[in-house]
């Protein structure tokens, strides 16, 4: 008995390294995503800028204090930003996949991106903000307040229906459908920028991240990273069932609820942010679960290391695709479907 | 033998009852074509936008230059097509829709949430982007490319649906996985392509019908008159489909070919439609359910009355959309999706219920 614990732990032990090792790559891949722009400067030249500017040396010619700017107001929080946001929404898919169990669910395919952009919308068209005129107080508040909507109707919807997953996806794709009908006629009535600017939102971009928004990133990663990690014993739990979950002395809806908010409030966050990134979420929980197995307290931090690795990388394509760059989202959307699909069809409808 | 009199009693009232529902609707839809008509006409009242459309079945001319003259041709050329679109494009997707649920044996199936909608929109979008395409002229060519890359989300249909006996929700959330490869592809496209284009495809996409012209309603009608008629003879067999497939098999009908023949049509219908309008999202997919509360699930009766009623839909639609802004500013299918989405929501919260 003991010889099999023993093997369990070292394999968990190698697991563990295996994920830590990961970490390396997206770093490199974070550092050298700094040096990728439509401008054209090599890394070198990027890593000489980074180093002078932290010594503080005065930007002796035109040239440097351009690509200071560019460095430090674009592409370094766009960096940050991109690690944190692909970290928030893996983190989030674990969860929602466990909660819901449901391989197909993730804060895009429940809606709860959707409704956050809602209010993100509202506010940039309307100017309608629960805390008025506090930049990005009021962007996060509206995100929050409408990504609670399509959360609200699955707990309901949850609560008072058998239901299978499959339906609750196709919930939260409704609600989806609903909240961007009604986005598509606020952008009717709203400015030629602001409509551009929405669009943008929509399709998912880490364009527009700044300095400005990274400590709010930074803490929205920490508690959804801290309180998922605490409560990681208890998903595992609720993924034996509901029945199990009780037995063993955890509440599964209250957990349920809980989960669903806190994720709703992380995304709500990203989303205020970057807009809807869609299926990265979906695809990095399975990606580290063939890596780290499934235990969760593995799984969210490898979900999250995997997950900013794959943000940055992917936004440091589509940054130089086209003759203007390319939203994220797009890419991510051309990852993600096909995963989708297949995760869609191997699933057997009797278990799901 | 009483019984089976009462019974036959019954039934002939139940099929009074359907037609008389069925001419209620077409005086609605009547109705629903003249206010649509009359809304917004350059300050025309009701009875003389009924009479300038009277006199040209008339056959009455007006002389050239008079205040009359240009009326008539503002009514005959500019809000007539409109109208007459409003109402193909509603039949048309009424019987996709009817014809889908019945071929997927699924009530949320219909061309925008298996998909077929966005293949059709990448077709005419990369039709547009490579200058196959130049704006609404060439409706025969939008017509083939979206043709053409609506037979795509098609046949992916076609080879999940037998397989595994996958449940309903699966097979619509598969159709929506495709609409989103096929929406991200589009966007791909969008933005490589020069801000012309762009804002030509963009303003098409959304779903308007505002401005279409007449060789574009001629190429629609055809198709849909034709889709409907073939649709609707074979709405016998797609009531024996409903009961299943080995129902059918052993009823002697091929259910597999009856599947391909009626999603050909449905891509047709799809096709023309989506090509001069864009996308008119939910349409097909209400209109049979409403209708199946009023006349039952069968099809003889769910087809003429589908068609009628989401023409109506649609002259609604395009009331309001253009009450709320006169000068166009919100497409149709900005308030097509508005009302069909929580429909569709609706639809499937309580879907439970057996009147599908």
């Amino acid at each position: 008995m003991s010889g099999e614990e023993e093997t369990y732990l070292r394999l968990d032990k190698r697991r563990r390294r295996l994920y830590l090792l990961l970490i390396i790559p997206m770093v490199l891949v974070a550092i050298y995503s700094i040096s990728v722009s439509l401008y054209e400067f090599s890394f070198d030249e990027a890593m000489d800028i980074i180093v002078r500017h932290f010594r503080g040396e005065i930007k002796d010619t035109y040239k440097d204090f351009l690509l200071d700017n560019l460095i430090f107001e674009g592409t370094f929080p766009r960096a940050v930003g991109g690690v944190l946001v692909g970290a928030i929404l893996a983190i989030g898919g674990v969860m929602m996949q466990a909660i819901v169990r449901n391989p197909l669910a993730d804060s895009y395919t429940t809606g709860i991106s959707s409704g956050a952009l809602f209010g993100v919308t509202l506010y940039l068209a309307l100017d309608f903000s629960l805390l008025g005129h506090m930049g990005n107080l009021a962007v996060i508040s509206n995100a929050l307040l409408f990504s609670l909507v399509p959360c609200a109707i699955m707990i309901v919807f949850s609560v008072f229906r058998k239901t299978t997953p499959t339906m609750m996806v196709l919930v939260g794709i409704a609600t989806m459908y609903v909240f961007s009908a009604a986005t598509m006629l606020i952008k009717y009535n709203a400015e030629n920028d602001v409509i551009q600017q929405i669009y943008d939102w929509s399709l998912g971009s880490l364009a527009k991240v700044t300095w400005d928004n990274v400590p709010y990133l930074l803490i929205s990663f920490l508690i959804i990273m801290i309180v998922g990690l605490l409560i990681a014993k208890r998903i595992d739990v609720l993924t034996a069932g509901d029945n199990c979950a009780t037995t063993m002395g955890v509440n599964p809806s209250l957990l349920r609820i809980g989960c669903l908010i806190l994720v709703s409030v992380c995304t709500a966050i990203a989303v205020s942010f970057s807009g809807t990134i869609g299926f990265v979420g979906l695809i990095i929980p399975h990606l580290s679960r063939l890596i780290v197995g499934t235990k969760t307290s593995l799984l969210i931090p490898c979900s999250a290391v995997m997950g900013g690795l794959l943000l940055i990388g992917a936004d440091s394509i589509a940054r130089v695709c086209g003759s203007s760059s390319l939203p994220v989202g797009v890419l991510t959307a051309i990852i993600g479907t096909p995963v989708f699909l297949f995760f869609l069809l191997k699933t057997k409808n009797s278990s799901w | 033998m009483t019984d089976k009199q009462s019974f036959v009693d019954d039934y002939i009232h139940s099929t009074k009852l359907k037609l008389f529902f069925i001419l209620m609707m077409g005086v609605l839809s009547v109705f629903c074509i003249f206010l649509s008509l009359s809304t917004e006409a350059a300050g025309l009242t009701f009875d003389q936008c009924v009479r300038y459309v009277l006199d040209f079945f008339q056959g009455i001319t007006y002389d050239r230059g008079t205040p009359d003259y240009y009326y008539s041709k503002y009514m005959i050329d500019y809000k007539a097509p409109r109208v007459v679109f409003a109402v193909l494009a509603g039949a048309g997707l009424a019987v996709a829709g009817v014809a889908m649920q019945s071929v997927m044996n699924n009530p949320l199936a219909d061309p925008y949430t298996t998909g077929l909608s966005s293949g059709a929109c990448f077709g005419v979008a990369l039709g547009t982007c490579f200058g196959f395409i130049m704006g609404s002229q060439n409706a025969f060519e939008s017509v083939v490319f979206s043709f053409i890359f609506s037979l795509i989300p098609t046949t992916i249909l076609l080879m999940i649906a037998p397989k595994a006996k996958i449940s309903p929700s699966t097979l619509i959330l598969a159709g929506v996985a495709i609409s989103y490869l096929f929406n991200a592809m589009t966007t791909l496209l969008l933005v490589t392509t020069d801000s012309g284009t762009l804002a030509q495809v963009y303003q098409w996409q959304v779903g308007t019908i505002s401005g279409i012209p007449w060789s574009n309603v001629e190429l629609t009608a055809v198709i849909v008159v034709i889709g409907s008629i073939i649709i609707w003879m074979l709405s016998r067999s797609l009531n024996v489909l409903s009961l299943g497939d080995s129902s059918a098999l052993s009823l002697g009908l091929d259910p597999e070919a009856l599947r391909v023949a009626c999603l050909m049509v449905i891509s047709f219908l799809v096709a023309v439609i989506v090509g001069s309008a864009g996308i008119l999202g939910f349409v097909g997919l209400m209109a049979p359910h409403i209708v199946r509360l009023l006349v039952g699930s069968d099809n003889r009766f769910v087809i003429p009355m589908a068609i009628m009623f989401s023409a109506c839909f649609l002259l609604v639609c395009d009331v309001a959309s253009l009450i709320m802004s006169p000068l166009g500013a919100i497409p149709i299918g900005t308030v097509v999706s508005m009302i069909g989405a929580p429909i569709f929501l609706l639809l499937i919260i309580r879907r439970n219920s057996n009147v599908w």
